[in-house]
């Protein structure tokens, strides 16, 4: 790399980071309106990937402060409207602006047109505009906690008639949701029409890495499901500011139709949150375990039929509103044709592991903790599914612990696996192994001793979004606050370690763990040009004369 | 918190054998099959994982194997687990169908929920704040909520339903001990959403029907109804303001001056108006003339049975909703607006002790400048129009719902109630 030559193809090797020149003065290529206003997938990856670390440890903080305080009975710490809005905002941050974003904004938008032989994605000013659509709807999030009577206290679902009549500041909560969910449409269609026109000759639906696939798929559900949840939040702020009536039962209205309209996104959701961190442990296990992915066509079929069966089950979520019998019947029975394609991946992915030749770098790792994780979470949604079963434990901790295993121990974990695997690519540096396995076991332990317990108290009864709880719940909750701590030590391990690589860490090499994908043809740290007319593409999986260079 | 018992019910031979399912067992052997087939698949796929990583580590097993699919092996994995859950969604579906079918004989029981309490109605018109059922009966609950959506959750019996505003749902489950079991409010319902506990109380037969006979409830039509139908309301304002006739607001109780006619020296006759005296002046208008106004009123010993005019006589004595507040007397007391403050859920918001809540404490409320926009201060009349519809008079949105089925009699109990917790600034 000739540091002294300044002609525009350095762009195919000076870090996406860095300046676009030479960095001397009047170069324009660093400065805080080139990250702002940039059209780059990179840097707007980079910069969701910043924004959304931010919010997860705000949002984190707030579930170890709700830990905290349910780890004894009785009032104590916080006051009861605090607890309620705390578990709130808990919910709000973390589902609107950490989990559904987190993998496709910042790792997809970054990889996804290199995994496809492409310079950028469709639209890069529309994907600029998704990323400042983000940041609106964050900062009207944050604002609706400190301003107004009081912040939202409805829990993240909003249910009314209770959204409808609380006096808290629920309708500015609902437009930043509303202007959140844009951002998530936009970036959807841009992925998809990525797809679509920006492969490279040669990049054949079959040859398309599966992380691809997962966000394809993922895409599909952002641009068809979340313009409910726009139309939804709209409705509560207009049953609020213009009194319609919709949901309200005494001028004809009817709540159960709110609970449709949330949850006809709000399902759905759950397959954006989940699919690319899907698609993620599908790059990952291969590449460590040097063997092509077991079962390509099931695997990228599968997250296609999940996209689609997963749109039509919304109501299990609501076996006790009070709507019909036989929706509980048709809703219980969709739900249980979801698990299936569910239970496909992870057995492609043990079978990819078998016979293989397997080093269990961090990447790895966390990517079969995911799969521990996942599978906890995902049988029991059985019982969730299960219409008699479910009756018991729905609204109780056993959901909640349910939706953290899937959701932290799954997307939460396929995100600490991305981050482990592209980290040098991205940054041009390596952390720590040693470190980051130590973090992986805390985080793992911590999660078990945190959700665990909760499965219990579910199913011994204990409500979700209580302040108070009866004495005999007392012992369970105080090891769950145990668990909160040691996971809070692991991520804090992990964070730390991550950190250091990216300022302190050994130059990495180009292609440390011998991906086949493209972007491990490219010089590292990424460039801010990435290819040089069109790559001709590879196959993702084939190994062969591929090695770790590191 | 109390903690009542939380233990499942015993499984107990069935008095309608065949008839009547088991609901509980029913759930539980559903829970028993998933989490056995769950856990039977959990360990399959981490001792696989495990295994893998040890025996195909890259220092013991250097060279990979080159194979990408097994035709055989995904069509065992994708039909076993179809096989499976088809199976685990039979069970589930045939246990909520247990839960559901209520058995005809079943004792049907109201419930109402409201922020933050519960409220159930017992055939014959009882109310209670706990659900006390007799021990082995089937008993079908209709539920309804008066504000937001709350869930109404009984462990012990495996049994979840919201309660939703404006739309009824239902439930059943049989009792087959005695003993206490908690309900708690399973839906999120705002600031005391913990603390919305109650408990099913499973009693004797002869225990649960000594529980509805302590306070009969008056059956058939309300007075009102009656009134109503024989024009007495034409004349007489339930509302305090006089028209043809006086008004019967407050009337119980009251003693009246009647003049009688014919008279010579147009002397007075003052008469107290309890039970007896109002029959006699309804019954008896020819000698009753009520002071100040045109005798007009005809008589009605030929228009109302016995019965009606008791309903009458109870509905001027303890308003329509009186029942639900147990024992009126013949004048509203603090007392029973506290019992009644209670059972409407008031106290739920309003501390009775100084404590900020949700809304202010009711404890020297009286007098205290209000958070009306119009910061009027909190007298009769603006506890009155808080009643009949809050945001209207406090100008603003409020999370207090309005409660205009009170009757003026309940009206009256809850100020004088207000009044027993003293006036602002300490003067008793």
């Amino acid at each position: 790399m000739d540091q002294t030559d300044h002609q525009s193809d350095d762009l195919t090797t000076r870090p996406f980071f860095g300046p676009k020149g030479s960095g001397g003065p009047g170069d324009k290529g660093l400065g805080p309106a080139s990250w702002l206003f940039s059209t780059d997938h990179k840097r707007i990856g980079l910069l969701y990937l910043g924004l959304i670390g931010l919010m997860f440890i705000a949002a984190l903080a707030l579930g170890l402060i709700l830990r905290l305080k349910l780890m004894t009975p009785g009032s104590t710490l916080l006051s009861p409207q605090e607890y309620n809005a705390m578990f709130t905002l808990h919910g709000v941050i973390m589902v609107f602006l950490v989990v559904i974003p987190s993998i496709p904004a910042s790792f997809g938008n970054i990889f996804l047109p290199l995994h496809i032989g492409a310079n950028d994605v469709s639209f890069p000013r529309l994907n600029n505009f998704s990323w400042w659509l983000y940041v609106t709807g964050m900062v009207l999030a944050i604002t609706s906690i400190f301003t107004g009577s009081g912040a939202p206290d409805t829990g993240w679902t909003f249910y009314v008639p209770f959204s409808e009549r609380t006096t808290t500041n629920v309708s500015l909560a609902v437009i930043a949701v509303f202007i959140l969910g844009f951002s998530s449409i936009l970036t959807g269609l841009n992925f998809i029409t990525t797809v679509h026109r920006l492969r490279a000759p040669g990049m054949t639906w079959k040859k398309l890495p599966l992380f691809v696939w997962s966000l394809y798929a993922t895409g599909w559900i952002q641009v068809l499901a979340t313009p409910i949840l726009g139309i939804t939040a709209l409705l509560i702020f207009a049953e609020r500011v213009l009194h319609l009536g919709l949901f309200d039962a005494a001028r004809g209205g009817d709540p159960l139709l709110y609970q449709h309209l949330f949850w006809i996104y709000s399902h759905p959701a759950v397959y954006i949150m989940i699919l690319p961190a899907m698609g993620v442990i599908s790059e990952i296990i291969p590449v460590f375990a040097r063997k092509p992915i077991f079962g390509y066509n099931m695997i990228a079929f599968s997250s296609l039929a999940i996209a689609f069966a997963g749109s039509l089950v919304w109501a299990h979520h609501m076996f006790t509103s009070g709507m019909s019998d036989t929706a509980v019947l048709i809703f219980s029975f969709l739900t249980f044709v979801v698990a299936i394609p569910s239970a496909i991946k992870v057995f492609n992915w043990l079978s990819t592991l078998y016979q293989g030749s397997i080093s269990l770098d961090p990447p790895l790792l966390y990517a079969l903790g995911f799969i521990f994780m996942f599978s906890i979470g995902g049988l029991t949604g059985l019982v969730l599914g299960s219409a008699g079963t479910d009756i018991h434990v729905h609204d109780t901790y056993f959901v909640v612990a349910h939706f953290h295993y899937v959701i932290f121990g799954g997307t939460g974990l396929g995100m600490f696996a991305a981050m482990h695997f592209w980290f040098p690519k991205v940054f041009g540096r390596m952390y720590d192994h040693g470190r980051a396995a130590w973090a992986f076991w805390l985080v793992i332990l911590g999660m078990n001793v945190l959700y665990f317990p909760m499965f219990i108290m579910g199913l011994q009864g204990m409500p979700r979004r209580y302040y108070d709880y009866l004495p005999q719940y007392g012992p369970m909750q105080m090891v769950s606050t145990w668990g909160s701590w040691l996971l809070a030590v692991g991520l804090g391990l992990m964070f730390w370690n991550l950190y250091r690589g990216s300022r302190y860490g050994p130059a990495a090499t180009k292609n440390p763990w011998g991906g086949a994908t493209l972007e491990w043809t490219l010089p590292t740290p990424l460039p801010h040009e990435a290819f040089e007319g069109d790559p001709s593409a590879p196959e993702p999986y084939d190994f062969k004369g591929v090695n770790p260079d590191g | 918190m109390s903690a009542p018992e939380l233990a499942a019910p015993q499984a107990v031979a069935t008095a309608h054998p065949g008839d009547l399912v088991n609901a509980v067992a029913s759930v539980d052997a559903t829970f028993l099959l998933i989490f056995g087939i769950s856990a039977a698949l959990l360990l399959l796929i981490t001792t696989a994982m495990v295994y893998f990583v040890i025996r195909y580590n890259r220092k013991r097993h250097p060279i990979p194997a080159d194979f990408s699919s097994n035709l055989w092996a995904e069509i065992v994995w994708t039909v076993l687990p179809t096989l499976l859950v088809m199976g685990m969604f039979w069970s589930g579906w045939h246990s909520f169908r247990a839960l559901r079918d209520a058995p005809a004989d079943a004792l049907e029981i109201q419930v109402m929920a409201r922020m933050w309490s519960w409220d159930f109605e017992y055939p014959g018109g009882k109310h209670s704040g706990t659900l006390v059922v007799p021990v082995g009966r089937p008993v079908k609950l209709s539920l309804t909520s008066k504000d937001v959506i709350h869930g109404f959750f009984a462990p012990a019996f495996r049994l979840k339903i919201d309660t939703v505003p404006g739309m009824t749902s239902h439930a059943w489950f049989r009792a087959d001990k005695e003993g206490e079991y908690v309900i708690f409010c399973s839906v999120y319902c705002g600031l005391q959403h913990a603390r919305m506990l109650s408990a099913i109380k499973a009693v004797s037969q002869e225990e649960y029907d000594r529980f509805l006979a302590e306070n009969p409830a008056s059956t058939g039509p309300s007075g009102k109804a009656v009134m109503d139908a024989k024009g007495c309301l034409g004349c007489h304002s339930l509302d305090g303001t006089e028209s043809v006739g006086p008004t019967l607001k407050g009337v119980f109780g009251s003693t009246g001056v009647f003049v009688v006619p014919g008279a010579k020296d147009k002397s007075e006759k003052k008469l107290v108006l309890d039970e007896a005296g109002l029959k006699q002046v309804i019954m008896e208008q020819r000698t009753w003339r009520v002071k100040g106004f045109e005798p007009i009123m005809p008589g009605y010993a030929d228009q109302l049975t016995p019965e009606e005019l008791n309903q009458i006589i109870d509905f001027l004595k303890n308003g329509e909703k009186a029942d639900s507040t147990g024992g009126a007397t013949a004048t509203a007391t603090p007392e029973q607006g506290r019992d009644l403050a209670e059972a409407q859920g008031c106290l739920g918001c309003h501390s009775a002790d100084g404590s900020e809540l949700v809304g202010p404490s009711f404890k020297g409320l009286m007098g205290k400048p209000s958070t009306a926009k119009d910061k009027a201060v909190v007298d009769r009349a603006f506890v009155q129009a808080i009643l009949k519809d809050p945001a209207a008079r406090l100008g603003r949105p409020s999370s207090m719902p309005a409660f205009p089925d009170l009757t003026e009699v309940q009206r009256q109990q809850l100020l004088l109630y207000l009044e027993s917790l003293g006036a602002h600034g300490g003067h008793q």
